[in-house]
């Protein structure tokens, strides 16, 4: 099959988070890329900056954002996008990626990935959007399905043909995040694998991963644990039919050390194979307390004293 | 559905109400599911929205936090975000007010007799807010660190040397507990000390009183020589004398990284 928008297939990654700088450049691990959160390296002129443009020399790696809000009714942001795109200019990624979401309007921030109603209007604007930023940053953007918790009664489109549509009228490329269809369906009612057969699946740049929190009655994209038994059979039955996306493992809560995180990311080989029946024991929420849904974007910083 | 989402306590002047086409009817705009109500389906983001939120600001002033204990600063920082919410995508900028709303809304504003735990608290959030700000600025990296022989008259400050003075011991206040300790909160003490950033690490030192003035003159432009004679003009003290405390203190920041020479 051929790569997506000629886009290449960089195999398995990690997010680039920053507990595991040291490691990464003294270690050299043997990850195939690495996907950064946008907006913690966009106005940063300091350490974080300064060591993902060190990584970027060894490794593939691609910018992932949280807050273009490709949704909203507000205005294209476009300090938000000259500052992306400088970035984009310094560390050279293999693609740049962001939700279909908003994130606020009336120039407000919620910091969160906020449903759309998916129907024929929103669909006319998110392509009218998409368009004016893939001419603004000359690549094609790479548009995610969010975690959803609510749908809109003005909804008419199931996602996957809304995704479909998207990229017929766009051109752009689909990050499919199958922990984020289990989440989804899951909490609003739908079939995944009516989804993830209904998605086009030529359009798939890349896929994610990550762990999330069963509260009962609805499930939380927590990116903070290991990756689920039901999240690894979807991965599965994805892989036999967008085999040539690339594969990235998300995790931002308890972050874990580096080998944890990396041996997580391994297990996704095993379920490339059709016949692999999965592992035994699955991930038992022991946590009571509701986490908070991420990816979240803000570093730590460390300080000599 | 933002206004739903930001102010679900009403805080603000804003009904999300009116936003709905039917005041009652939430179930009009989110669909209810087999397990959840619209509103339940709605309670996830609005929990979520306060809970991330909250957590930045933790993180942004993990020492405040522990100053004030967890109840305390959160129901500090919900104020503060319900009053000021983000507008910018750079969640580094979300406490950026945050100082200024706790002098505003200290609990002792309409008291005559100021209460010193509340100063002591808005120059910490000044300053963990304000080192936030010194690891991720725009610096000159590509320089020449002074050493012992340098020639005094090269001797320039490091591009990121920033001063601090204080009524209370925040730096070491602030240290302590960034080493895992719980320091009690202090008593007032002025305090001073210098933040400087090498290969992109933060350092800070404490000075005393009469080095922070002389670092301040260089910083405001003066070489060695004009910022001892200014020092010398101030501190109404002998050239000579001040030649060897000052020996002292060239040996101690040359060490500390506080002079280039290029």
């Amino acid at each position: 099959m051929n790569n997506r928008l000629g886009l290449p297939n960089l195999r398995l990654g990690l997010g680039l988070r920053s507990q595991h700088f040291d490691y990464i450049l003294e270690h050299t691990p043997a990850v195939d890329w690495f996907e950064i959160i946008s907006e913690n390296f966009m106005d940063s002129y300091g350490r974080p900056r300064h060591i993902l443009n060190q990584i970027a020399e060894r490794y593939p790696v691609v910018m992932h954002g949280v807050s273009m809000s490709i949704g909203s009714t507000d205005p294209l942001n476009f300090e938000y996008l000259k500052s992306l795109k400088a970035l984009a200019e310094e560390v050279k990624p293999a693609w740049i990626s962001d939700h279909l979401c908003w994130t606020g309007v009336m120039t407000t921030n919620s910091h969160d990935l906020l449903p759309l109603p998916l129907n024929d209007e929103s669909l006319i604007h998110v392509c009218e959007r998409i368009n004016r930023v893939q001419d603004y940053l000359k690549r094609p953007l790479i548009i995610e399905n969010p975690s959803t918790y609510a749908a809109f009664k003005n909804s008419t489109i199931p996602e996957w043909e809304f995704l479909k549509m998207m990229t017929e009228k766009t051109s752009c490329g689909l990050l499919l995040d199958v922990n984020n269809v289990f989440v989804s369906a899951f909490n609003n009612d739908f079939d995944p694998i009516e989804y993830i057969k209904g998605i086009p699946h030529d359009k798939i740049v890349q896929m994610h991963l990550a762990g999330h929190q069963n509260c009962g009655n609805y499930i939380i994209d927590t990116h903070d644990r290991e990756v689920t038994n039901q999240v690894w059979k979807l991965f599965q039955l994805t892989y036999q039919l967008a085999n040539e996306a690339s594969i990235l493992l998300e995790w931002d809560g308890n972050i874990p050390e580096f080998s944890v995180y990396h041996s997580e990311l391994l297990k996704s080989k095993k379920y490339m194979d059709p016949s692999f029946n999965g592992f035994e024991n699955d991930i038992i929420n022991k946590d009571q307390k509701e986490q908070v849904s991420n990816p979240l974007n803000l570093m730590s910083l460390e300080l000599d004293t | 559905m933002q206004q739903l989402l930001l102010d679900p306590f009403q805080q603000t002047t804003v009904d999300p109400k009116k936003f709905l086409p039917d005041p009652l009817a939430l179930d009009e705009v989110i669909c209810h599911s087999k397990k959840m109500t619209a509103q339940e389906h709605l309670g996830i983001y609005q929990r979520s929205y306060i809970a991330r939120l909250r957590n930045c600001m933790s993180q942004q002033f993990s020492a405040l936090e522990h100053a004030l204990g967890e109840d305390i600063f959160c129901a500090f920082a919900d104020d503060y975000l319900a009053a000021k919410p983000s507008y910018n995508y750079n969640l580094a900028l979300l406490g950026k007010h945050f100082p200024e709303y706790l002098e505003l809304n200290r609990p002792d504003k309409d008291e005559a007799q100021k209460e010193d735990w509340i100063d002591f608290i808005i120059e910490l959030a000044k300053f963990e807010y304000d080192i936030g700000v010194i690891f991720e600025k725009k610096a000159d990296e590509d320089y020449q660190l002074a050493i012992e022989d340098s020639l005094e008259e090269k001797l320039k400050l490091v591009p990121i040397c920033e001063l601090f003075k204080f009524q209370f011991p925040v730096r070491n206040y602030y240290t302590e507990f960034k080493h895992g300790e719980k320091p009690d909160l202090p008593f007032g003490k002025e305090s001073y000390c210098v933040v400087l950033r090498y290969k992109f690490k933060l350092a800070v030192y404490d000075i005393h009183k009469e080095q922070y003035d002389f670092l301040n003159y260089m910083k405001n432009g003066l070489t060695v020589s004009n910022a001892k004679r200014e020092f010398v003009k101030e501190y109404k003290i002998d050239a000579s004398e001040f030649e060897t405390i000052w020996h002292s203190w060239k040996t101690r920041w040359i060490k500390a990284k506080v002079f280039r020479t290029e």
